[in-house]
């Protein structure tokens, strides 16, 4: 077996009284998609969100490549090669496509002496964010302002970004969330075509969309990981269909 | 230092907190319901203590002195709500900087129009003008533990309001989630009027009863203004029952520090404040509303 | 900023830079003294709205970095002669930054009204620093009895004259204008204003909000020193009154009159508050009255400024997109 890219091991995060993630482990293999579903509130963009680091977990640890990442801020997890999207579009409001995609390229392609030139002189990152934004279906869209934008075109503008940032993992919160199928359809194939480039983490809803595309399963309930495995393991889990799959789909 | 020193220094300390929960409350209300940042709240001090200036002048009564500056604040209060705060919904705080900064230089100006630029002295209501002999040398005004009852029967009154009453519980929530309140059926607007008015008034009230302790000026309020801040900060934003021990610790620092190091007292009051954020970036204590 | 307001701007500043230039030529006396005087705060208004505006930060302190550097100058200045200026200069505006780095450093952490707390709390601790300690001639200030001398290597360059001095004022306030100008155009100020409208996005870009935005409190901190100092060279005089938050709040009214999405608009904010004030101290000795007015106007009436406003103007009809 491969060293995984990503290890989380014994995660938990409380809120006060409130243990939103209790004791996970998860491990990223490259070149895998390893999907984590589980009912509304079970805890999965909070375990998502410790891994990214945007909230610290209260206990665990996070290995990346082998190195620990447990405390280490979202900037600088993002420098490794972790990128993430978020459950709620995450645009850059007053920005332009094509300009919201440059950003993410520059920590790749700029010095910090080419933060001084205008992004629009930048060519490697004009160039990278226009790759980025045809892997999407953007490139038509290059220079409209994101406020403009459909909610399908700001979670695939999202996604480009993320790609731009040319990760090693790609954690992926809800991309389908608001999704019209045809759009739905696209980005399920966008996101098994990146499966070449990079491993990723997809918390999804749409149960089809994930037994459709994960190698690997994790299934989330109350915060505990009650399940793990291929899909067709996970499916004929019994406490899986008791706890969430019985419950129709979502 | 003797022991009648050091209680006649505790019993400033617990005055001056008291006048500076007056004007902290209504300006941890206004920030914690409204999120509106006051700078003017200490013109409105200075205000309240011209106004006392101008009653005993007029009538030579200083027990009319409470009733006009209550009934101002108020009135100044719905004014400013009505007419400037309600206009700015939604802008940033920078906005409210310069209003209020706008009208410090209005009321400054304004007051030196009318009173010019020396300083005056509100006489003591005879009643109140004796003092309580403490030892040989030391006595102790009657007018300060005036000040000091007012003060306590504010506390509780505000307390019970707070606790008990429907204002005090369309107050809190309206101070928790703006749009759960008016769902709930809670008119927001008036209690944003409501607040301002009161929170003005008590401001007010507060430079009232204080002007007969030293004298009145141009920028009184100043340091009143700043050391509000503090205790808010140290008290947590919205919260009244933070604010009054807030007060109590700065009436300490205040009284103490101006006895012990007379140069470096505002120095003080500006590194509690900087090394209590630098603990706690977002404030001491998060509750709001009680 | 859209493109139109970016154009705007541009003019604004082309028309203002050759405005300025002519200064020396046509005017005299007092009047060049009062241009001085504006051209400076238009340099620490469009400082200030480089922090306030892409960087989100609303900064009441700024009047003590300003005022540090005078205080520097005042207190490097010999009795007997002028103080050589490229090291005075170095010397204040160093000193400046590296007050801004110690407050932004721990002001940053803290967003919203505790930011503008902590700020206001830094730049009165300044202010009574100077006021009521002994360092720097306590609250009746101190002089710069000799306005400083550039040493070059073949001659020394005195600015004692007038618009000598203006010129000096003139590529200093252009030199931080275009400084401004560029950075907010530049990546750098792309980040910022991703900063301010989505962190947890421009985080996850790689970037880390709280270092992009201290390093533009440092430039804009340094750069209100420059503004101190010159001022202090030109009225031979300082007070602790110059680091107070009265005059920062001053400060940002400039900023705010102006539009602080642009460069332009701070120093534009600046020249028509100054100039308003110099109008209605003609009139009345309460001129203050006039100024507070104008600042409610400005609040309620055109809360984004003047620049945006008149670009607004000339807006063709909102075209529609997707």
């Amino acid at each position: 077996m491969v060293e995984p890219v990503l290890r989380a091991s014994g995660i938990g995060k409380r809120f006060g009284g409130l243990l939103a993630v209790d004791n996970v482990n998860l491990d990223l293999h490259p070149r895998e998609i390893h999907a984590v579903i589980g009912p509304n509130g079970a805890g999965k963009s909070t375990f998502l969100s410790t891994i990214a680091g945007d909230l610290p977990p209260t206990t665990g640890q996070v290995f990346f490549q082998g190195q620990e990442v447990t405390h280490l801020p979202v900037d600088k997890r993002t420098r490794l090669g972790i990128g993430r999207t978020y459950q709620r579009s995450a645009v850059i409001a007053g920005f332009t496509a094509l300009d919201m995609v440059r950003l993410a390229m520059l920590h790749r392609v700029s010095s910090a002496f080419g933060m001084l030139s205008p992004l629009a002189s930048n060519d490697a990152a004009t160039r990278g964010a226009y790759e980025a934004l045809a892997r999407v279906g953007l490139s038509e869209r290059a220079g409209i302002t994101t406020d403009f934008m459909s909610h399908g075109e700001k979670r695939r503008l999202e996604i480009a970004a993320v790609l731009a940032l040319d990760p090693k993992i790609l954690l992926l919160d809800e991309p389908l969330a608001g999704l019209g199928p045809d759009e739905s359809s696209a980005v399920v194939a966008l996101i098994q075509s990146l499966k070449s480039h990079c491993a990723i983490m997809l918390i999804e809803h749409d149960i089809d969309a994930v037994f459709s595309v994960a190698d690997r399963i994790t299934v989330l309930d109350n915060g505990k990981a009650i399940a793990s495995g291929t899909p067709d393991a996970v499916r004929n889990t019994p406490a899986v269909q008791q706890a969430y799959l019985g419950f129709g789909e979502d | 230092m003797s022991t009648f020193f050091f209680f006649v220094q505790l019993l400033n300390a617990i005055q001056y907190a008291l006048i500076l929960y007056l004007v902290a409350s209504g300006l941890t209300l206004l920030l914690g319901i409204m999120g509106v940042i006051n700078l003017a709240h200490g013109a409105f001090y200075m205000v309240g203590a011209y106004i006392a200036f101008a009653v005993v002048q007029q009538f030579g009564n200083f027990w009319l002195t409470l009733p006009a500056g209550i009934l101002i604040g108020l009135a100044l209060g719905a004014l400013i709500e009505k007419f400037l705060l309600s206009r700015l919904e939604g802008a940033d705080h920078l906005s409210q900087v310069l209003l209020s900064f706008g009208l410090i230089l209005l009321i400054n100006e304004g007051q030196r129009l009318i009173f010019g630029n020396d300083p005056h002295g509100v006489e003591v209501p005879k009643i109140l003008a004796a003092s309580i002999p403490l030892s040989n040398t030391l006595s102790y005004p009657v007018y300060r533990l005036f000040v000091c009852a007012v003060g306590i029967v504010f506390i509780i009154a505000i307390g019970l309001i707070m606790a008990k009453s429907r204002i005090g519980m369309m107050l809190r929530a309206s101070a928790e989630n703006r749009d759960m309140a008016r769902a709930m059926g809670i008119d927001v607007k008036f209690v944003y009027l409501g607040v301002t008015a009161v929170g003005i008034a008590c401001t007010v009230l507060a430079g009232v009863i204080a002007a007969p302790l030293a004298s009145v000026y141009p920028g009184m309020g100043d340091q009143v203004l700043i050391q509000s801040f503090v205790v808010i900060v140290l008290g947590g934003i919205g919260s009244l029952s933070g604010a009054l021990v807030g007060s109590l610790l700065l009436g300490l620092v205040d009284a103490f520090g101006k006895q012990f190091f007379p140069n470096y007292a505002a120095f003080l009051v500006y590194a509690a404040m900087i090394a209590v954020l630098i603990v706690r970036p977002q404030g001491l204590v998060r509750s709001r509303g009680t | 900023m859209n493109a139109r307001l970016e154009k705007f701007d541009g003019a604004f500043l082309l028309l203002l830079a050759v405005a300025a230039a002519f200064v020396p030529f046509v005017l005299s006396g007092y009047e060049i003294k009062l241009a001085t005087t504006i051209t400076i705060q238009a340099g620490l208004a469009v400082a200030l709205g480089f922090v306030v505006g892409p960087a989100g930060l609303t900064s009441v302190g700024h009047a003590a970095f300003y005022g540090v550097a005078a205080y520097i100058l005042a207190m490097m200045s010999p009795k007997s002669g002028p103080a050589d200026m490229l090291l005075t200069a170095a010397i204040a505006i160093f000193g400046a930054a590296a007050f801004a780095l110690v407050v932004g450093a721990v002001s940053i952490r803290s967003r919203g009204m505790y930011f503008i707390l902590m700020t206001i709390a830094f730049g009165q601790l300044g202010y009574h620093l100077f006021n009521d300690t002994g360092i720097g001639g306590k609250s009746d200030g101190s002089y710069v009895q000799f306005r400083p001398e550039l040493h070059l290597f073949w001659t020394d360059v005195s600015f004692d004259k007038a618009p000598r001095f203006y010129m000096l004022v003139y590529v200093v306030v252009f030199l931080v204008v275009g400084a401004c100008w560029w950075l907010r155009r530049s990546a750098f100020g792309s980040v910022l204003l991703a900063a301010r409208d989505n962190e947890a996005r421009t985080r996850a870009f790689g970037f880390s909000p709280y270092v992009v935005r201290l390093i533009a409190f440092v430039i804009s901190g340094g750069m209100a020193g420059a503004m101190g100092y010159l001022t202090a060279a030109q009225h031979g005089f300082v007070a602790p009154q110059m680091l107070a938050w009265h005059a920062s709040a001053f400060a940002l009214v400039m900023v705010l009159i102006g539009g602080k999405d642009t460069t332009s608009g701070p120093a534009i904010g600046a020249i028509l508050l100054l100039l308003a004030e110099e109008i209605l101290q003609r009139w009345t000795e309460h001129w203050l009255v006039g100024v507070g007015l104008i600042i409610v106007v400005a609040v309620i009436a055109a809360p984004r400024g003047l620049v945006p406003f008149v670009a607004g103007l000339f807006a063709p009809k909102q075209a529609h997109h997707g």
